[in-house]
């Protein structure tokens, strides 16, 4: 049995060593706040080897040099490499007993208020939206409990992500049958139109609420461009960060949310021991927090 | 799949279609075929059967190159300069690429992921509550059988005879045969068959006996966990399969107890089992969030639910009053550089990475957490042995755990 079949070159042609990994995950860590763990140096080599072929490098240290030196190294570089080592694994109305909180609470609150003012506004930012699943699941949401009033309310929904190749995916709005996998059979032909076997697009009135873009959420510049909102949805971003990070990123959040607004984070994370500046509520199933 | 005659059956060949004899089941599709079984056929005048293709073909390039880039995903934790982790590298790709030469088809990505549930509901939320919370609200609903402590003070009291501790095991009449069929497996080899509890003490030693039947009356513990939370035939599946190879090679060690070593891998993953029983919707999670990120299970936990299931253990097994070196033991495989019996938390450590590596062609979804560097040289194994390994004990897995789980 013993043929050494790992002698065919595991991790492709090109080697890491260990110093260059450990270059990387500080220049990974500074660029994008993403804590890489001392066991990814495999995980890296494996998955990086096909890009650093791409762009023709013999080795990580010229790549390195390449994400410092060039000017596409800290913008459309950083996407690739976030994408790589980050999950973007999702689907429509992923973690139901969240969004219907999100749905009979948070988003009932707000409607009620604005029914009672006049003022019909409604802002969500969906901080890293990878390929668009969440900030469409959100306007679908809309729909449904707006219905036809819909149009008279202004309803904004900010998706952002750091990698530019998930926001083309995102914008696009085609997905397959798998990302549905979790989204309630009468929902599929009201707010999608299946184009091909399998393959189905959302519809213009659900995407008409959503502004797709770019963002780094390291950098406070870009940040603080996002308009004020009622509501941040930001799953299952914050566990790639360490602790400073995740002070910094949820700073950034209590700014930018508008009073009594509500932050919705992903089920295994938790504001404990990290911030006091919201005020965690429980829900059957899911935690929301309150701007204090 | 091929039709074998009879006489051309060996033992150790698996049944490849429902063995019916006039619209009556005489074995189901998948058994390991013993030496009894075949003596009953012939009795009753079977011919041939149809057996899977285990000594089909060397697998070709074709599901070599398949099987490695499968198998790869799973070992990107582990040191890849080390020749003998690289040796289960070789082990998994091997036997994946001889089931896809069986007819094996390999799960999608879409397949290998897991669907979580809405309706279950967590003892807490993430950072308001402690491990301790975890184990008393389990202890406070669930009691162990009585079995359980008999045979735990014999295991503690030094001066039990054999007629005692027989005596002790045979109250459970089930945990009997299970101890009977462990012994009588080819784990142990005896030349003649052991049909009584006095003679498997005699053999195998009062204390020894006692530590088996300790993990074994465990199992039982956890029957009522909901089958959509996780499937528990694969669960014990890779827990037998631990508790075998741990049992194998710390033959091979100095100083250690093999019977200790074979209820310390049978029960190494009893920390996950108590998390599905009281955190079953964040250890639906964990197990997503391990997949898709493709890390080790132990790392997912410790991201998603602040701690692991191998201190969820510790805390358990010492309010069960376990005895404390198999606690020791298990609540340490995954830092057994840490702990204090080194060598026995080491070989966990190794039997659960080559169990890991062997179950990925068995459609097994979790990628190896890793060896601690230094275990190898404390351990004194190479990469030959493990491959020995694996191919000696393979089958008589498949046996053993047919004998005690269906």
């Amino acid at each position: 049995m013993s043929k050494l079949f790992s002698g065919k070159g595991f991790s492709g042609n090109i080697k890491i060593t260990q110093n260059e990994f450990l270059k990387l995950r500080d220049i990974i860590y500074d660029l994008s706040g993403i804590y890489l763990q001392d066991n990814r140096r495999f995980l890296v080599e494996n998955r990086f080897a096909p890009r650093l072929s791409e762009l023709e490098f013999k080795n990580y240290s010229d790549y390195i040099d390449y994400l410092q030196k060039h000017p596409k190294g800290k913008t459309e570089e950083l996407g690739m490499l976030t994408e790589l080592i980050t999950t973007n694994e999702t689907s429509f109305f992923r973690d139901n007993p969240q969004l219907k909180i999100f749905r009979n609470y948070t988003l009932k609150k707000l409607i009620d208020e604005g029914n009672n003012s006049g003022r019909k506004e409604i802002k969500i930012w969906s901080a890293g939206c990878s390929s668009g699943e969440e900030p469409y699941t959100l306007a679908i949401i809309l729909h449904e409990a707006l219905k036809d009033d819909i149009q008279k309310w202004r309803i904004k929904i900010t998706a952002n992500d750091i990698s530019t190749n998930v926001l083309k995916m995102a914008e696009k709005g085609v997905y397959t049958k798998y990302a549905l996998r979790t989204t309630p059979d009468y929902i599929i032909p009201k707010y999608f139109t299946e184009k091909d076997n399998d393959i189905y697009q959302i519809n213009p009135e659900v995407k008409r609420l959503i502004s797709f873009g770019k963002i780094n959420l390291n950098q406070d510049f870009s940040v603080k461009k996002v308009a004020p909102s009622h509501i941040i949805f930001c799953r299952n971003v914050i566990i790639y960060f360490d602790k400073q990070m995740k002070q910094k990123v949820l700073g950034a959040f209590h700014n930018n949310l508008l009073d009594n607004g509500h932050l919705y984070v992903g089920h295994s994370e938790s504001l404990h021991a990290i911030t006091d500046k919201f005020k965690p509520r429980q829900h059957a199933g899911t935690i929301t927090y309150h701007k204090i | 799949m091929q039709k074998v005659s009879i006489d051309d059956v060996q033992p150790g060949m698996v049944l490849a279609t429902d063995l019916l004899q006039g619209g009556r089941m005489l074995l189901p599709a998948g058994s390991v075929l013993t030496n009894k079984n075949l003596s009953v056929f012939k009795n009753q005048g079977v011919e041939s059967l149809m057996v899977t293709a285990s000594d089909a073909a060397e697998p070709d390039e074709e599901s070599i190159d398949k099987a490695f880039i499968y198998a790869r995903d799973y070992f990107m934790f582990i040191n890849h300069d080390d020749p003998v982790v690289m040796q289960l590298f070789d082990v998994a790709v091997y036997k994946t690429a001889t089931k896809i030469m069986e007819g094996w088809r390999l799960p999608t990505p879409d397949e290998q992921h897991l669907t979580a549930l809405d309706e279950m509901r967590d003892l807490f939320f993430r950072d308001e509550g402690t491990i301790e919370d975890i184990v008393d609200a389990e202890l406070k609903v669930a009691s162990f059988p009585d079995i359980f402590f008999k045979v735990k003070q014999a295991v503690e009291d030094q001066k039990s005879s054999a007629e005692q501790v027989a005596e002790v095991v045979g109250l459970d009449v089930g945990l009997s045969t299970q101890l009977l069929k462990l012994v009588n497996s080819p784990l142990y080899g005896f030349p003649s068959e052991i049909n009584n509890l006095v003679r498997a003490v005699a053999l195998i030693g009062g204390k020894e006996l006692c530590t088996l039947a300790l993990g074994l009356s465990t199992i039982g513990y956890f029957k009522d966990i909901p089958p959509e939370l996780i499937d528990m035939r694969s669960f014990w599946m890779h827990s037998l399969t631990c508790g075998v190879f741990s049992k194998v090679i710390a033959e091979k060690v100095e100083g250690v107890n093999p019977e200790m070593m074979f209820t310390a891998g049978l029960l190494h993953d009893v920390g996950r089992l108590i998390l599905f029983k009281k955190m079953p919707y964040s250890a639906v999670q964990t197990m997503l969030f391990a997949r898709e990120n493709f890390i080790p299970l132990v790392e997912a936990e410790d991201m998603t639910l602040g701690f692991n299931h191998e201190a969820v253990a510790r805390c358990m097994l010492e309010k069960w009053n376990f005895p404390p070196l198999l606690t020791e033991i298990i609540s340490s495989h995954h830092a057994p550089g840490k702990s204090t019996r080194q060598k026995e938390a080491g070989i966990l450590q190794v039997a659960d990475n080559l169990a890991l590596a062997v179950g990925i062609a068995e459609g097994g979804m979790y990628v190896l957490p890793g060896v601690d560097e230094e275990i190898w040289e404390i351990l004194g194994i190479d990469a030959e042995f493990l491959s020995d390994v694996v191919k000696k004990y393979d089958y008589q897995i498949k046996e053993l755990f047919n004998n005690f789980f269906s």
